[in-house]
């Protein structure tokens, strides 16, 4: 067996290991697919109340809000549940395993994301057949499709913000209030429930620096048919460059904070 | 096998080094018992050795690999079970510990099943394989533990207070693997505040104290 696939196995190895736990609470789906059902249900009648220039009508709103909700989903998969997975695995002592194992701290760092955002995929689809199914979300069937490539695209250019706050873990042992108000920031910024175009224009150039508006532009214009500002491809194109550039500059900044934690003792701290 | 160099640790703040100019060598099939007083840093020594924290001065090799070059082929070589008793995933089972374990240490697709079985079986933890972390007893979770030390089949192991929790037999269990790894040409550092190994044939004595290594 190569070494590439004996690290590919050890990666599902976290990731089944994070599904075997899942299980384990056997009301956590249910409560997770109602929760979605209430959100979707909350938006909707919320949506019965919008009428503005920017939406000519209560469904293209509703449209409009489930892809912030099921971006929602993303965005805590990655952002809030490496991190926080990071200091639970810090809390029972299993990260102590992890570090000393052949596969390595960061290998089962980085393959802390794999379940969160696989279940939060499958939270997005989810979310959209119950939007669908119950509130008659219109979906543009001939590219809907094409969802499946850009929302990967999307979590890869998140990714990196999780690992940097998996970075800050290691060093100062907790980013819980750090991943909420870096979640909430960008979906203030990143237009998840309000265009950002209605943001004071000091506050409109943050949606341009961070990789949930180009995300968010895409999946709403495969998905609903809604309009982008400039291509699509420009978006994408966004989405691999936030991704080329930060993926390693995280990756980086989590081998850096585990060699000062070696230098310093507090590895296995908490 | 294992060769300590002049190894020097010592923590921010403080003034005296945990840890000074220690060196030490075991060679195949020696087993080193590491007594010293609480704080007197064994903990430490493992930590450095098991490649968790570097030293500021010195070298530590484990057949003739250094953790800063050669990582992954160090860490398949070195079996650390740590004090207490964390490091399992409660709501899993033990056979479910075992295989994750195998899975992160690498082992070959192959002969995974086969090597969680044999811990199993050599840990005397059959019964118990289909049973959660949170309805084992201690001992019977330190037993997981030390399987799990065992179980990639290191050259170097690294054991601190393993007998903790531990009953009679589990302690005779311990001892007989510990023994078994020592004839099959493998090496082991065991520490303990103090007392003697229970029942281990013991090649060297050591013991830590004001940051440095005193061989009996």
């Amino acid at each position: 067996m190569t070494s590439a696939r004996l690290n590919v196995v050890a990666a599902l190895a976290v990731m089944r290991r994070d599904f075997q736990l899942f299980l384990s609470y056997r009301l956590r789906f249910i409560s997770l697919v109602l929760s979605t059902l209430f959100a979707v249900t909350l938006f909707y009648y919320v949506s019965r109340l919008v009428s503005t220039r920017q939406f000519p009508n209560h469904n293209a709103y509703f449209a409009y809000v489930v892809v912030g909700l099921a971006a929602m989903e993303i965005l805590t998969a990655t952002l809030h549940a490496v991190p926080t997975g990071l200091r639970s695995e810090l809390l029972t002592g299993t990260f102590e395993r992890m570090v000393v194992s052949p596969f390595g701290p960061l290998g089962s760092i980085v393959a802390l994301s794999l379940f969160p955002m696989a279940l939060a995929t499958a939270m997005v689809m989810i979310t959209l057949a119950i939007a669908a199914l119950l509130f008659g979300l219109p979906l543009h069937w001939p590219t809907v499709p094409l969802v499946v490539p850009v929302a990967v695209l999307g979590l890869l250019a998140l990714l990196p913000f999780a690992f940097l706050l998996a970075s800050v873990v290691l060093i100062v042992k907790q980013a819980g209030s750090a991943a909420t108000f870096l979640i909430s920031g960008l979906a203030l910024a990143g237009g998840s429930f309000f265009p950002v175009s209605v943001l004071p224009s000091a506050l409109r150039w943050i949606s341009d620096v961070q990789p949930l508006t180009p995300a968010l532009e895409l999946i709403r214009h495969e998905l609903v048919d809604a309009s982008i500002s400039g291509s699509p491809w420009l978006a994408a194109a966004k989405l691999a460059a936030f991704t080329i550039v930060l993926l390693p500059v995280s990756i980086l900044a989590i081998s850096a904070s585990l060699k000062v934690c070696r230098a310093r003792g507090t590895l296995v701290e908490y | 096998m294992l060769l300590i160099s002049s190894v020097t640790k010592r923590w921010p703040r403080q003034e005296k080094p945990v840890l000074r100019d220690i060196d030490l060598e075991l060679v195949a099939g020696e087993l080193a018992w590491l007594t010293g007083d609480n704080g007197a840093g064994k903990t430490t020594l493992l930590r450095i050795v098991a490649g968790m924290i570097a030293p500021n001065a010195g070298h530590v090799s484990v057949c003739g690999l250094e953790s800063r070059s050669s990582r992954r082929a160090y860490q398949q070589r070195i079996g650390l079970l740590t004090a207490g008793n964390s490091g399992l995933y409660a709501r899993m089972t033990v056979r479910q510990n075992l295989d994750y374990w195998a899975r992160l240490a690498l082992v070959a697709a192959g002969q995974r099943r086969a090597r969680v079985e044999e811990s199993l079986n050599r840990f005397e933890l059959g019964a118990f394989a289909g049973r959660r972390m949170d309805r084992m007893s201690m001992g019977q979770r330190q037993r997981v533990r030390i399987a799990m030390t065992f179980l990639h089949q290191p050259t170097l192991l690294l054991l601190d207070e393993p007998a903790n929790s531990l009953d009679d037999e589990g302690c005779a269990v311990l001892v007989e693997a510990v023994d078994e790894h020592k004839r099959s040409g493998g090496t082991a550092l065991w520490c303990s505040p103090g007392g003697d190994a229970p029942g281990a044939s013991v090649e060297r004595r050591l013991r830590l104290a004001a940051g440095q290594l005193q061989h009996s």
